[in-house]
C-alpha cells in the first residue's frame, strides 16, 4: 500500500543526510532559537537566515516543491492565532475600516507582531521540515533515545510510526468494503455508517494493541524497550555543525 | 530416549467471558520432535500455544525444559520458547527489522556484540539479511513472516512455536517457509489448518476440538484417517500419497 512518508526523501545522499541525527537535532534546534531571538525589525537578518536555509535545502537535494508545500501547513495555524493581533494591539493607527457599526483599526505595532510571528514560525517550520525530511525516522527516534528523552515518548512515537499505516490500511479496506455494497442511501445514513466504521476501527486498533503487547511479552518484554545504540559522531558531523554555527553567529553579530 | 521438553498436565483455560478454551489437556513433547496441532477454528490451538511461554495462565500444570511455567521462571522460559504469532503486524512492532530482531536478545540482557551477531545469524537463516534496516511496513507479507521467525531465532530458543505459519502466503513463499521449518533443528510445535504442511514437517499430530484433545498419533496415521478428520471439520491433505 502506498502511503505518504514523513521521511520519503531520507534515502537521498547529501552532507545533510550524512549528518548524525543527534548533532542535527541540536544544530537545527539552535537555528530555531537564533531565529526566535531576532528582533522583528531585522528584516535583513531574516533574509540571511532564509538564504542559509535555502542553501541547506539545495545541499540536501530534497525537492524545493516538497519543502514549499509542506511548509504551507503552518500558515493556517499562524493565521488562526495571529490574524486578529493587528486589530487588537494598541498603538499608532495604520488604517481604519468601518463595517456598519463595527469599526476596525490596524496598528503598526500590531502588524509588526503579526509579521514577527509569521516570519519566525515559517523559518522554524522550514528548519523542522529540512531536519525531518533528511533523517530516517528510525534514526531520529534513536537520536531522541540517545539524548535521554523519556522512553515513554520515544515508544509512543515509534509505535505510532509503525502502526499508523497499518490502521490507515484497515480504514481504507473498510471503506472499500463499504463502497462495494453502497447503493443509494441518504447522506444521514452514510454519516451513521462512517461513525460505525470509526467505532470498529477503534476496537480493531485496541485489539491490535493487545496482541502487540502479548507478542512483546512473549519475547521477554519487562516494561522498558532496550535498543542498541548504533550511532557514531564523526569529524564530519562536528565540522558541519561548526560551519552552521559559525554562519549563524556571524549573522547575529553583523546583521543583528 | 529423548527427554521431555514440554509436559502439559490437565490444563484448563477459560476466557474472561467464561468461554471454555481448553479442558483437560495432557500432552508431552519430546526434544527435537515436530508436532502439528490441528483442529477447526476456535478449537483452542492458539490458546494452547500461548500457554507455552506464560502469556496465558490456565489451571493445571505446564512445564518447559523441566521448569514450571510461572512468573519467576518466565524470563528463562521465554528465552527457550520462540513463539511466533499469526499476524506479522503484531509480531513486528519495532521501527526497523534490525530493532525487531534485536528486541528479544536485548531483553535477555545479551552483551552488545552478541546481540549484533545473533541478529545477523537469525536474519541470515531466514534469508532476510538485506532487509536489516528496512521498516516492517515496507516488507511483503512473505518477508514479514520470515522476519517474524527471525525475531525469535535470535533468542536462540529450543522450542519454536508457530501459529499458522503459512496462512496468507503465496505458493512460492509457502514452499520456502516449509523448507526452512524442515531444516530448523529445534523442537517445533505448529498450530495450523494447513494439513499439507503438517504432513511434510511434523512427525506427530494432535487434534484439538472445542478445547479438548481428541486424538494424537503419528502424522501419517492421523492425516490419512478420513473419518476422524471429517468428524472434526478437517479434511484429508491434498498431498497425501494415494497408498497411505
Amino acid at each position: 500500500m502506498h502511503h505518504f512518508y514523513i521521511d520519503e526523501y531520507s534515502e537521498l545522499k547529501s552532507p545533510l543526510h550524512r549528518f548524525d541525527p543527534r548533532v542535527k537535532i541540536i544544530t537545527f534546534f539552535s537555528f530555531i532559537l537564533f531565529v526566535i531571538f531576532t528582533s522583528p525589525h531585522s528584516y535583513f537578518t531574516f533574509l540571511l537566515y532564509g538564504c542559509v536555509l535555502c542553501a541547506l535545502i539545495g545541499l540536501s537535494r530534497i525537492p524545493w516543491r516538497f519543502v514549499l508545500v509542506h511548509s504551507l501547513v503552518i500558515i493556517p495555524f499562524v493565521l488562526m492565532v495571529a490574524v486578529f493581533i493587528p486589530f487588537l494591539k494598541k498603538g499608532q493607527i495604520a488604517g481604519a475600516y468601518s463595517f456598519g457599526s463595527i469599526n476596525l483599526t490596524i496598528t503598526y505595532d500590531g502588524i509588526a507582531v503579526f509579521w514577527n510571528i509569521l516570519v519566525k514560525s515559517y523559518l522554524s517550520i522550514v528548519c523542522v521540515i529540512l531536519m525531518m525530511a533528511s533523517t530516517k525516522f528510525t534514526h531520529f527516534l534513536r537520536a531522541l533515545e540517545n539524548m535521554r528523552i523519556p522512553n515513554i515518548f520515544t515508544m509512543i512515537l515509534s509505535f505510532m510510526y509503525r502502526y499508523v499505516f497499518v490502521i490507515a490500511d484497515e480504514l481504507m479496506e473498510m471503506r472499500q468494503a463499504k463502497e462495494a455494497r453502497s447503493i443509494g442511501g441518504t447522506k444521514w445514513f452514510h454519516t451513521k455508517v462512517l461513525a460505525n466504521m470509526l467505532g470498529v476501527l477503534f476496537i480493531r486498533a485496541y485489539e491490535k494493541g493487545e496482541s502487540v503487547y502479548l507478542a512483546m511479552c512473549a519475547r521477554g518484554f519487562q516494561g522498558a524497550i532496550k535498543t542498541i545504540d548504533r550511532l557514531k559522531i564523526s569529524g564530519f558531523d562536528i565540522m558541519f555543525s561548526c560551519i552552521i554555527f559559525a554562519v549563524l553567529i556571524s549573522i547575529k553579530i553583523f546583521a543583528g | 530416549m529423548p527427554k521431555k521438553i514440554i509436559e502439559i498436565n490437565n490444563l484448563d483455560y477459560s476466557y474472561p467471558d467464561g468461554t471454555k478454551a481448553l479442558s483437560g489437556i495432557n500432552l508431552d513433547v519430546l526434544e527435537g520432535e515436530s508436532i502439528g496441532i490441528i483442529g477447526p477454528n476456535g478449537a483452542g490451538k492458539t490458546s494452547l500455544l500461548l500457554h507455552l511461554n506464560g502469556i496465558l495462565d490456565g489451571k493445571g500444570s505446564v512445564k518447559v525444559c523441566g521448569l514450571q511455567v510461572e512468573d519467576k521462571n518466565l524470563p528463562f522460559i521465554r528465552g527457550k520458547v520462540g513463539l511466533v504469532f499469526q499476524d506479522p503486524d503484531s509480531q513486528l512492532f519495532m521501527p526497523t527489522v534490525f530493532d525487531d530482531v534485536a528486541f528479544g536478545p536485548m531483553n535477555m540482557d545479551m552483551p552488545k556484540n552478541k546481540v549484533l551477531s545473533a541478529v545477523e545469524k537469525a536474519l541470515g537463516e531466514v534469508d532476510m539479511l538485506k532487509a536489516k534496516e528496512k521498516i516492517a511496513h515496507h516488507l511483503s507479507f512473505g518477508e514479514k513472516k520470515r522476519v517474524s521467525i527471525a525475531t525469535v531465532l535470535s533468542m536462540n530458543p529450543e522450542i519454536l512455536a508457530l501459529d499458522e505459519p503459512t496462512s496468507n502466503l503465496d505458493p512460492k513463499h509457502r514452499k520456502n517457509l516449509i523448507e526452512f521449518i524442515k531444516k530448523a533443528k529445534l523442537t517445533k510445535i505448529i498450530a495450523t489448518h494447513d494439513l499439507d504442511l503438517v504432513l511434510k514437517v511434523c512427525s506427530r499430530v494432535v487434534i484439538l476440538d472445542k478445547g479438548n484433545l481428541v486424538a494424537q498419533g503419528a502424522s501419517c496415521d492421523i492425516l490419512s484417517n478420513k473419518t476422524l478428520l471429517e468428524a472434526h471439520e478437517l479434511e484429508l491433505p491434498l498431498s497425501l500419497p494415494e497408498n497411505l
